[in-house]
């Protein structure tokens, strides 16, 4: 049975095997790529499309479509019965032009060190009638020590061709160099100028970063980002996990990864430069543990369990081509290495970007993302913990939630006429709320009296502003609140919040809370005694710290005590490109936390439980 | 007779220095604890999880009223067992072996104590053996709960473990648990909610009489 998608785009078509008729798989079969953002549980209406005459299965109900009429449906919930037509709203599609930020801020303040990978010159002799030698062994003389004793890599001198070594003379040698360690890459022409490229990965569960960077200067020559397109297989991470089990999944996975994500950005990063792929020398990646071992073709199911120990912490360094990257021959990829099978590489890296490991005195870093880690230092010992705050910060799990993009949502600030001020990206027609304007929606009903310490709205007082609304699910009412009118929305429909998806940033921020709780108690140190509390993330970037403190999702701790990091995760994979000692640093830094199970500790559950409550 | 008015909505409120306070002067001018309990504390933990099935209340609302009863119960239990007071039922209730979630199951666990059964609350990470344990020290539900789809499976290998004892009943639960997965594993019940387990429970094991 043929199903027809008209997109902006043109026509695409799937054809359903019997087996799968959800309307959003036969989208994804067609190559029409919809907004899943709520995982496809029916939830977000992002995935709204209208479908044409026929028979349909919607939430399970039968759903007729009379011949000259549409319906307008969520394509997760619902099956098709027969050929027909599907019109997918621009709106529905995903976005390409998601807002993550590759920013980010280094804790050293002298200019970025180099040298990892670097230049030099060597003096070829000419070739000697009297002495039976060859090209390779010549070469390998002019280089001295540091070439070895064995013969030089195949590619290395495959690419000599073109480079005239006939009479002797100067040539350029690329290498890369750590400590003891060097590593001939190529050998050119030696006036050849071009930079030496390298590529620094922050590898997320939901979107990806990647930079191109001058391995002699540091210098960022292009930045791209793009959604990680494992999400069309598998949501969150405990969704991954469970996928790679199944027969090809993790196959599947990997190549969702490489082929349909990593590969497109480098892509992108080399035609934004006017470079070849070959010239990369180098690729590093932070990311969390589960997926690095999805990229590296590892199980990650071990993860998924007690005592939740992944397969590898550190990786070898691996060829490049051998990933399915192609690359420069010689070019390896560096995985920053993790602490625990939830706390991973960009955990690591953000430690070593904020410097955190040879501060003195008491520090707390939190990087708040798909997932929520936490580590707390007191000079030079370490304790980690993955607070699993959910989706709800990152705009899932909210009907009216949504990443980063132009249109979202970004502020709310209460005003002294009792309303709040709403303003979204590149000032745009709201398309729903981001993770800092969810931040700021219980701070600023809490500070205008919309709301109760336990998430309660006050019907009669939203009401008197003519903010209530009134949702119906599945027969039973909600209350909520309208936080944008449909006249400043791009659909025209108010963007609400309902009391239950309150009750879930408080359960999202409660799991913080009780991290933060739980990790001092047991340095037992006070909030108090925190010399710094360092944010990291990309969306930690944005969040109003009065709002967050407000809410009891941050500890209060005085704003210039605070510092954002940016994307630690990113810095922390461009150190280790660059930096001769940050690879040997990542690798001490991920042996030192202490990880702490916050279910298994006695007072999680009451910190847990307090820190529901706003007003805390 | 009957209902404490401030002790049932200081539970209610979750106002747990207030319940303890409440508990200790009743029982110090002689009120029965069996009675504190089933005039006032129950029905307020039972009246919360009514008004948490029709979307008055929400999860943060119980687990702070949850507790609150509990700071009750940890008085009152003691003098209970002495009084010979019958539970309605007994249970036992456990998160799967390699999940270590337990606050959602705990809340569980105070509903169904809330509506006067005995649960014996058997931890995180349980494995088929801790459940038949329980089994045989007198529970007659066992009640699974999974946080993670990752350990999800070994509900079934529980059910399974069962299937040859028809009188224990299975119940099963936690956020990516589905009525469907629950069918599909053989479990004889499911609640989607904490507010829905008592009906749950009630329901597969009988109306308690």
């Amino acid at each position: 049975m043929t199903v027809r998608f008209i997109t902006v785009d043109g026509e695409r078509t799937a054809v359903s095997a019997d087996g799968d008729r959800r309307l959003d798989r036969l989208a994804q079969a067609a190559g029409v790529r919809l907004n899943l953002r709520c995982g496809g549980r029916g939830v977000c209406m992002g995935c709204r499309v209208r479908v044409g005459p026929g028979s349909y299965r919607v939430e399970g109900l039968e759903q007729e479509v009379p011949d000259g009429e549409t319906l307008e449906v969520p394509a997760c919930r619902t099956e098709v019965c027969g050929p027909c037509r599907v019109e997918v709203p621009r709106g529905s599609l995903l976005s390409d032009t998601i807002q993550v930020d590759g920013r980010f801020y280094l804790s050293c303040a002298a200019q970025q060190e180099t040298g990892l990978f670097r230049r030099t010159t060597c003096e070829m002799s000419p070739p000697d009638e009297e002495m039976i030698t060859s090209t390779e062994e010549r070469l390998r003389l002019a280089l001295g020590p540091k070439a070895g004793e064995d013969a030089l890599p195949l590619s290395l001198v495959r690419a000599l061709k073109g480079i005239d070594h006939s009479g002797g003379g100067p040539l350029q040698v690329l290498g890369e160099r750590d400590g003891d360690r060097h590593r001939l890459l190529e050998v050119r022409e030696a006036g050849n100028g071009d930079p030496l490229w390298g590529v620094a990965v922050d590898l997320g569960t939901t979107t990806v970063v990647a930079v191109l960077v001058d391995l002699e200067t540091g210098h960022i020559a292009g930045e791209v980002s793009g959604y990680n397109r494992q999400i069309e297989v598998a949501d969150d991470v405990a969704a991954r996990i469970t996928a790679s089990t199944e027969a090809g999944g993790l196959e599947k996975l990997r190549r969702a990864f490489i082929e349909l994500t990593l590969n497109p950005l480098i892509d992108r990063l080399c035609a934004g430069a006017g470079i070849e792929r070959s010239s990369i020398l180098a690729l590093t990646v932070a990311g969390n543990t589960v997926m690095q071992h999805l990229m590296m073709g590892l199980s990650p199911e071990t993860i998924g369990h007690v005592p939740f120990e992944p397969l590898m912490r550190e990786y070898p360094e691996t060829s490049a081509a051998v990933l399915g990257v192609p690359l420069h021959a010689q070019a390896l990829v560096y995985l920053v290495p993790a602490i625990s099978g939830y706390i991973g590489g960009d955990l690591t890296a953000d430690i070593l970007a904020a410097d955190l490991h040879e501060r003195s005195g008491v520090h707390l870093l939190v990087d708040i993302g798909t997932n929520g880690e936490i580590v707390l230092v007191e000079d030079g010992t370490l304790w980690a913990a993955s607070a699993a705050a959910g989706p709800a910060f990152e705009g899932g799990g909210l009907r009216c939630g949504c990443r980063a993009q132009p249109g979202a949502v970004e502020r709310l600030r209460a005003l002294p006429t009792g309303g709040w001020s709403v303003a979204t990206i590149e000032d745009r027609l709201a398309v729903g709320l981001c993770g800092s304007a969810i931040i700021d929606l219980p701070a600023v009903l809490l500070e205008l009296g919309f709301i109760g310490a336990t998430g309660r709205l006050d019907r009669e007082a939203l009401a008197r502003h003519g903010r209530l609304s009134i949702v119906v699910e599945g027969g039973l009412e909600e209350a909520g609140v309208c936080v944008v009118p449909g006249e400043e929305t791009v659909r025209g429909i108010d963007l609400v919040v309902t009391e239950r998806e309150l009750a879930e940033i408080l359960k999202a921020k409660a799991a913080l809370h009780a991290a933060v709780v739980v990790l001092l108690q047991r340095a037992g140190r006070r909030v108090e005694e925190l010399e710094s509390l360092v944010l990291a993330g990309g969306f930690a970037q944005y969040i109003h710290l009065p709002h967050a403190v407000r809410i009891g999702l941050l500890p209060a701790v005085p704003e210039h005590r605070v510092e954002r990091l940016g994307n630690g995760s990113l810095a922390g994979s461009y150190r280790a490109l660059l930096e001769p000692g940050a690879r040997a640093a990542l690798r001490g830094i991920s042996r030192m936390p202490r990880t702490v199970h916050l279910n298994r500790q006695p007072g999680f559950q009451d910190a847990f439980i307090d820190g529901l409550m706003l007003d805390t | 007779m009957a209902r404490n008015d401030a002790l049932y909505v200081a539970v209610g409120q979750g106002r747990r220095e207030e319940v303890k306070k409440i508990v200790d002067a009743e029982i110090s001018i002689g009120v029965e604890p069996v009675t504190l309990l089933m005039e006032s504390m129950v029905p307020a933990m039972r009246d919360l999880g009514e008004r948490f099935a029709r979307n008055e209340v929400y999860v943060p609302e119980m687990l702070i009223a949850a507790r609150a009863m509990q700071a009750g119960l940890d008085i009152i239990d003691p003098m209970m067992s002495e009084s010979g007071h019958k539970p309605a039922g007994c249970v036992c209730i456990g998160t799967v072996k390699g999940d270590l979630h337990d606050i959602g199951k705990n809340l569980v666990a105070m509903m169904l104590k809330g509506a006067g059964y005995k649960v014996m609350d058997l931890g995180v990470d349980c494995s088929v053996e801790k459940f038949q344990q329980a089994v045989e020290d007198g529970a007659q539900a066992v009640l699974l709960s999974a946080l993670l789809t990752t350990t999800m499976p070994y509900m079934k290998q529980v059910v399974e473990h069962f299937r040859d004892q028809p009188t224990v009943k299975l119940l099963v639960g936690g956020a990516p648990v589905t009525w469907e997965y629950a069918r599909e594993i053989g479990a004889h019940g499911y609640a989607d909610n904490a507010g829905e387990v008592v009906n749950a429970v009630e329901s597969v094991l009988g109306v308690a009489g």
